[in-house]
């Protein structure tokens, strides 16, 4: 089971992560559109089949991938955007004989609410993770597919220009800097909390008593 | 299994009219100095157009400052919501054609995605998934209120210079502009608000309003405006009495290239199509950003391209030009790939069935579950 790290060149500049983001997150949102772009009748079965290593704790368990650390250059700054819709369309499509009822249209509230927006962003040279890997012709299959890195993908931020992999013993030790279930032998510098241990990490159903890093 | 195939449509444009993208900063510009400041500092307020700063690209001067150069953008999500208006407007004009109505929350889901319920991101079921994939319009823009992801990814409009190539999702199709700085790409115009009551103006002003009324307007103008002077004089806060304003506008110059990139993954031949669809349609349209009245904001493309991406290797294949020049008003390049796709999305907003929209709409998976067992 090789050790290796991971670097991937980025294009864009990143929308900065409010979470820890772990790398098999990333290899698990790979597999999901991989599986997607396959046809796959249900994609989301495939997330967890990710070629990395597991580790086992007293109950749970979690892959072998570390998070994710980034090469910020550069100050950070504030990505503005915002939403709304426009009352001529409405009043367009209410002439044309679109609409099968007078529309309401208020941009303070409801689904014509109008919005700003604000995202954190900043350019990163590079992204860096660590993993202990299973099965590398999987894992080696997915890393393409991993375009882009953090909030935004479809308006192309966090985009990956290209990726290496290098064996590299270190990650034997770093890929344990990450959520760790109760129990790991690995918690150097970690402590008790509340959270994910697989994909997906936002998901507050999935959430249970963890070993947070912490370092 | 059917597989989907990855494309990216580049186009590259050039600004034909100033061009002004408001950023939510204010900034300052001191005509004595001809500087502009991107801050509320010294001199007339100015309104400054959207820019990104290129870390990647700074330089340490000789003074041992760090210059970070900034470019002028047009913002991704401004052309994402021209795309996804443009392509809105291919359904709504085939549901009138087809005297069939949809409810003012479908038209709402349709032109900006926006959620019409709570979001019930959670009903995602398989078949709801799939039923979006299918449905080339929710599949290239997403949004309702489950929350769909899109399966297209529309880039921020890079200006083509030196600095950003290293930003863009696939080469310029033609020259790398030697533009260096903002400043060579931007200048700052004056906004003139004149008041011809005031400034006594105007061919026919007394005959319209009247001798006595202009003695009447000029005396409470004059009487507001010492009043105002004098709040001034005391510091306190005073009504603004003179409708003549003097403001300044940052716009990016007249021939400014910039370069339009989106990588689409389409399930099948029409949400390739209803993309090129929306591209022709903005590219017919011609202008982004504000003060379109005063015909800011103009451009054309230079020129076009349709790759096909290998997403196991990412390596993209230039396959041919997708649309041709402004003088054929932007017709579709005479090529097998597009040619299919564009039929095959007019035959799709021909058929599109408003009941989907409207499921879509009220995030109702059982009905969209049913629609699926149907159609499968």
């Amino acid at each position: 089971m090789p050790p290796v790290r991971v670097t991937f060149a980025l294009r864009t500049p990143v929308v900065i992560p409010y979470t820890d983001k772990h790398f098999d997150a990333l290899l698990s949102w790979a597999a999901v559109q991989k599986a997607e772009f396959e046809g796959h009748e249900d994609p989301w079965a495939m997330q967890h089949d990710i070629g990395i290593a597991k580790h086992f704790g007293a109950q749970d368990w979690c892959f072998q991938a570390g998070l994710v650390t980034f090469d910020w250059i550069g100050e950070r700054n504030q990505l503005h955007y915002i939403k709304r819709s426009k009352l001529e369309d409405y009043a367009d499509a209410h002439m044309d004989g679109l609409l099968d009822r007078r529309p309401a249209f208020d941009a303070g509230r409801g689904s014509t609410k109008a919005g700003s927006y604000f995202a954190p962003i900043r350019w990163a040279r590079t992204a860096t993770a660590y993993a202990v890997v299973e099965d590398r012709s999987r894992f080696d299959s997915l890393l393409p597919w991993i375009t882009h890195i953090g909030k935004l993908r479809h308006k192309d931020y966090g985009a990956v220009s290209s990726h290496s992999v290098d064996c590299d013993p270190m990650a034997l030790e770093a890929w344990g800097k990450r959520n760790l279930p109760i129990g790991s032998d690995k918690a150097v510098q970690h402590a008790p909390s509340v959270g994910g241990l697989v994909s997906p990490y936002w998901k507050r159903a999935n959430h249970t008593e963890i070993l947070a890093f912490v370092g | 299994m059917n597989q989907a195939k990855q494309y990216v449509i580049a186009v590259d444009i050039q600004t034909t009219s100033p061009m002004h993208i408001t950023a939510i900063e204010k900034g300052a510009y001191d005509p004595a100095t001809q500087r502009l400041a991107r801050y509320d500092g010294k001199g007339i307020g100015c309104s400054l157009t959207r820019t990104q700063s290129l870390a990647h690209s700074a330089l340490v001067q000789e003074n041992g400052n760090v210059y970070t150069p900034l470019v002028p953008v047009i913002p991704a999500s401004t052309i994402a919501a021209k795309l996804r208006r443009a392509a809105a407007d291919q359904i709504a004009n085939s549901l009138v054609q087809r005297q069939l109505q949809i409810s003012p929350d479908a038209y709402n889901v349709l032109t900006s995605g926006m959620a019409n319920t709570e979001l019930k991101a959670d009903d995602k079921l398989p078949e709801v998934l799939r039923m979006a994939r299918k449905d080339a319009f929710l599949s290239l823009f997403g949004g309702t209120s489950f929350a769909m992801s899109a399966h297209s990814v529309i880039a921020e409009g890079w200006p083509i210079v030196g600095s950003t190539l290293s930003s863009l999702m696939t080469p310029p199709i033609g020259d790398v502009q030697p533009f260096g700085s903002l400043s060579e790409m931007t200048a700052v115009l004056p906004i003139v608000r004149k008041n011809d009551v005031a400034d006594m103006q105007g061919k026919h002003l007394q005959d319209v309003v009247g001798f006595d009324n202009l003695v009447a307007y000029a005396q409470t103008e004059g009487v507001n405006r010492s009043e105002s002077k004098a709040k001034k004089a005391a510091k306190e806060e005073g009504k603004k009495t003179d409708l003549r304003t003097l403001n300044a506008v940052e716009v990016v110059k007249t021939g400014v290239a910039f370069a339009l990139r989106i990588e689409v993954t389409a399930f099948d031949a029409a949400q390739l199509g209803l993309m090129l669809l929306a591209m022709q349609e903005v590219l017919r349209e011609g202008q982004f950003g504000g003060k379109a009245a005063r015909g800011f904001g103009r451009f054309i493309a230079t020129g076009t391209r349709l790759y096909e991406v290998d997403p196991n290797t990412r390596v993209k294949t230039v396959i041919s030009t997708v649309i041709e020049g402004k003088d054929t008003g932007y017709a579709f390049a005479d090529n097998d790939v597009v040619n299919a796709s564009v039929v095959a999305a007019q035959d799709y907003v021909d058929a599109i069935s408003p009941q989907l929209i409207e499921a879509f709409t009220r995030a109702d998976a059982k009905t969209l579950k049913q629609m699926y067992k149907e159609a499968a």
